[in-house]
């Protein structure tokens, strides 16, 4: 299980770097007519109190990663657990949040933020049955 | 009692048994955890007012000419061609940041003409912003539209650029009731097609698409960027 949200968060690092730098990137910021990136990107929403909603994902997903692979360790502190509880958690109502934007008001979905969203809650599932199920004997 | 077979077995009965009962999060922990998460992203939305305040309006480019779809000179030595669509927020990038720092530091000095052209691409609000545009340019306010609706952007294909909302959009301008007429005849749609098929005859494949002279660049190219090819080609003269 620990090794599936470090491979799962590592996906969504990699999506996360990748947006970041595609915000980033003047030359990317172009209309190719398929998906609806462009517009979520080139949207007002692609900005949070000033900073790149890109940058708040890849700062996320680094701290999600980071974490993860720790507890991969034998040794791993307990405070590992609640600390990847609470950043997935938070992670998945943010992207929610953002989901939300796009289907109802941007009327665009960007598939790679999607993607985001998917490994964020897919993190937070596994964590969660990993932390709640009963203890096994 | 014979000890675990397997490193796996090992690593779970270490994982699930001993160490996990000793240094999992109480119920509690997670509980505070939680309730933090949660209020933490409340409050940074919040905070954040969701987004970002949109621009209120694009700032009119001056000492342009109005008719046609040159901006500039005629006799100006340097032709930048854009290939755009009304609906693409790339193209409201290029035209809401970079056109008008263009504008001032080389049209208005008789360097530099921009070219627009039709590439519209993007569903059918495209082809009625554009033919709107056309409709626009009979009395003569192609640029005037051309920035409105680009600082009117939200979402493709969405109601924001349907025909009444052109309408609206046209006598926000003041442009006379032939206007409306002009829209819902739909005479300039040919025009439009045509040259979006030329865009794509040049190889054009998404927008904006710029050939500054000859020189090709595909998406929102910032000042700079164009600022260092005009540089160069009037140091080439």
């Amino acid at each position: 299980m620990r090794r599936t949200v470090a491979v799962v968060s590592g996906i969504g690092l990699v999506i996360s770097a990748y947006l970041t730098w595609v915000h980033y990137s003047g030359d990317l910021a172009l209309c190719i007519g398929v998906g609806g990136c462009e517009i979520v990107q080139g949207s007002r929403f692609a900005v949070a109190g000033g900073v790149p909603v890109a940058v708040i994902g890849l700062g996320g997903y680094v701290l999600i990663f980071a974490i993860a692979v720790l507890r991969l360790r034998d040794e791993a502190p307990a405070w590992a657990d609640t600390a990847i509880f609470a950043l997935s958690l938070a992670a998945t109502l943010y992207v929610a949040y953002l989901t939300y934007i796009e289907l109802f008001v941007l009327g665009a979905v960007c598939p790679w933020c999607v993607g985001v969203a998917v490994c964020s809650v897919t993190v937070l599932a596994v964590v969660s049955l990993e932390l709640l199920r009963p203890w096994r004997t | 009692m014979a000890p675990p077979r397997s490193r796996a077995e090992r690593q779970r009965i270490r994982r699930g048994g001993a160490r996990a009962d000793a240094a999992r999060p109480s119920g509690r922990q997670l509980a505070i955890a939680g309730f933090v998460a949660v209020a933490g992203v409340l409050a940074f939305i919040a905070f954040s007012g969701g987004a970002s305040p949109a621009p209120s309006s694009s700032t009119p480019v001056p000492g342009v000419r109005q008719a046609s779809h040159v901006r500039g000179s005629d006799n100006a030595p340097i032709t930048i061609e854009e290939w755009a669509d009304f609906q693409c927020p790339a193209c409201g990038m290029f035209a809401r940041a970079t056109e008008p720092q263009v504008v001032t530091t080389y049209v208005s000095r008789g360097q530099v003409k921009i070219v627009y052209r039709h590439f519209a691409f993007l569903g059918p609000e495209s082809q009625w912003a554009a033919e709107a545009s056309e409709c626009a340019d009979e009395e003569g306010k192609f640029w005037e539209f051309h920035d409105r609706l680009f600082a009117s952007q939200a979402g493709e294909n969405r109601g924001t650029f349907s025909k009444d909302n052109l309408k609206r959009i046209g006598d926000a301008l003041g442009l006379s009731p032939s206007f409306a007429a002009c829209v819902d005849s739909g005479r300039h749609a040919q025009r439009v097609r045509d040259e979006t098929q030329a865009g794509q005859r040049k190889d054009v494949r998404a927008t904006p698409t710029l050939f500054v002279q000859e020189q090709k660049l595909e998406g929102a190219a910032t000042f700079d960027q164009l600022k260092t090819i005009i540089d160069a080609l009037i140091g080439a003269r």
